[in-house]
């Protein structure tokens, strides 16, 4: 580099061949010129610099320039070269280059031609020493490459492993359903063909054998529901969440409770999700709220949501048993249950049910109370649908 | 069970426990009259097509209904189903699949295969008995065939 300062004043034109000198080195770069009908090859400075050669080598010959570049580059330089000096075709290449010192490097040249009088009578262009950016982006994509198959392998380790628990537990609700079954049918048959025999004490415990069997089928249902809940992609469409809530409720609740509960839904707006999932959802949600207000005189349910960034809530109030504070945490875990079972029917696994649903779908839930001043549940629901699963 | 009369339901089930159930709650609907059980895919095959086991069986004399379990020994639920449907002189015979699930994969498979419903296996017997009763009032009574 020229670190001195020039000393005498300098012309302008020294004035720009300096600035241009310091330009290319700063920048990496080099121009060059061929001459059409003399066929004269110029340099500046900034080339030989990326060529690693000194100023003594004559660029004057398209063939020996040509050379500098790696020998699968050769072709495609050349044919673009060509193709400009032809047809007038400008070129931008990232292609490798052996310098001068055998280091083999990447560079971006570029290339267009000038006409006058219609005759290309001139081609020019830079040559950018890249290495550096070039190697980067490389590693950048070597790495995102390797990123991305450790995560597909990783995915595809988990989606065994979900399959296989999927299919365990598949397989064991099955299995345990058939004798299941026998107990359940053959202690009825008792209970029918051997009722003269049985005293008060042997019908208890018969009817015990027979209300054992009722919940365990139910517990095996739920296991098997939550096991198969999430295996298979959504199936999405848009939802008319306020027509679903009418629809449900009065699958759910009984005549007496429709005549009786006041049910209060707003406006709530419509969602994208999977129907069959977001039933689950409200089915639940409902069947809870119903069956902890069971013990009130005024029984009231309301549904109202709200609309934020991205996410549409949706709550469900009711004036029910509410639960302690402290069991928060518990009460989306499957198989847990706040109150006891001779309280309220149910196994506990609709509310994990629930959350797995709703977080298929992207969203959360979440639910407020106080034991005896009723209980607020709600879930989020995204606007734009995420796929939890998808790429990167 | 003397293969001239005309036979009501056949019952394809392996499972002891479960057939007897099922027999018993046919028997109690007041329904069915005559009740056939065969123990397996191969023996219901042979039933049907009056081959085998059941060679010299009018073929023309057809179950009403066939109750078939799709986990069958030898050869399994679906595929009687399939070469049931399959044989213009049987595929108009209701079959009703007995299953474990109503949400297994295997019901959507037999009706692409044509089943004519499903009725879950269940623990509570009065709904085995109202599903059943159900079913025997719809395809033996509603639907009378000729």
């Amino acid at each position: 580099m020229n670190d001195t300062f020039p000393a005498h004043d300098e012309t302008e034109l020294e004035k720009a061949h300096r600035l241009l000198e310091e330009v290319e080195e700063l920048s990496r770069t080099g121009g060059w010129e061929y001459d059409v009908p003399t066929r004269h090859i110029t340099w500046t400075s900034g080339v030989y610099r990326i060529y690693g050669i000194s100023q003594d080598f004559d660029p004057d010959n398209l063939e020996r320039c040509i050379g500098f570049y790696e020998p699968e580059s050769i072709p495609i330089i050349t044919e673009a070269f060509n193709k400009c000096l032809q047809h007038g075709e400008p070129y931008d290449l990232e292609l490798r280059l052996i310098r001068g010192d055998g280091r083999n490097i990447w560079i971006r040249t570029v290339g267009r031609a000038t006409r006058k009088s219609g005759n290309i009578v001139r081609l020019s262009g830079d040559i950018m020493d890249i290495d550096d950016l070039k190697r980067a982006q490389l590693e950048t994509v070597r790495l995102n490459a390797e990123l991305e198959r450790r995560v597909a392998d990783r995915t595809e380790k988990l989606e065994r492993v979900n399959k296989d628990l999927a299919s365990f537990s598949h397989a064991i609700s099955h299995d345990l359903k058939a004798p299941l079954r026998a107990i359940a049918g053959f202690s009825r048959m008792v209970a029918e063909d051997y009722h003269d025999l049985l005293d008060a004490e042997g019908q208890r415990m018969l009817a015990v054998v027979s209300d054992s069997a009722t919940t365990l089928d139910s517990l095996l249902t739920e296991i098997l529901n939550l096991a198969r809940t999430g295996t298979t992609n959504l199936d999405r469409a848009n939802i008319s969440m306020k027509e679903m809530v009418i629809a449900m409720y009065h699958e759910i609740a009984s005549i007496d409770e429709v005549s009786t509960v006041h049910l209060e839904i707003s406006d709530i707006p419509d969602c994208v999700g999977d129907s069959v999932l977001m039933r689950k959802v409200w089915g639940n949600l409902l069947d809870n709220a119903l069956k902890f207000t069971s013990g009130r005189d005024l029984r009231t349910i309301s549904i109202y949501a709200q609309t934020s960034v991205g996410r549409n809530t949706y709550f469900i109030k009711d004036n029910g048993t509410g639960f302690k504070e402290d069991f928060k945490e518990k009460l989306f875990l499957p198989f847990q249950r706040l109150h006891a079972r001779s309280e309220y029917k149910g196994i506990g696994a609709g509310l994990a049910l629930v959350k797995k649903i709703v977080e298929l779908h992207g969203g959360t839930v979440g639910a407020d109370g106080k034991a005896g001043q009723g209980a607020i549940f709600w879930f989020t629901i995204p606007l734009a649908p995420i796929t939890i699963d998808g790429g990167l | 069970m003397d293969g001239k009369q005309a036979v009501d339901i056949l019952l394809v089930e392996d499972n002891p426990n479960d057939a007897e159930l099922t027999l018993r709650a046919l028997k109690k609907s007041k329904i069915a009259n005559t009740i056939i059980h065969v123990h397996d895919g191969e023996e219901a095959l042979e039933y049907v097509f009056a081959r085998g086991r059941y060679e010299g069986r009018d073929i023309n004399s057809q179950p009403r209904l066939m109750l078939l379990d799709l986990k069958l020994p030898k050869v399994d639920g679906l595929q009687v189903l399939k070469e049931v449907k399959a044989d213009p002189r049987t595929r108009l015979m209701p079959v009703v699949i007995l299953t474990t699930s109503k949400e297994e994969n295997d019901i959507l498979r037999s009706y692409e295969l044509a089943a004519n419903s499903y009725i879950v296996k269940p623990v509570d017997f009065d709904k085995f008995i109202e599903a059943v009763k159900e079913l025997g009032l719809y395809w033996l009574l509603l639907n009378v065939m000729p």
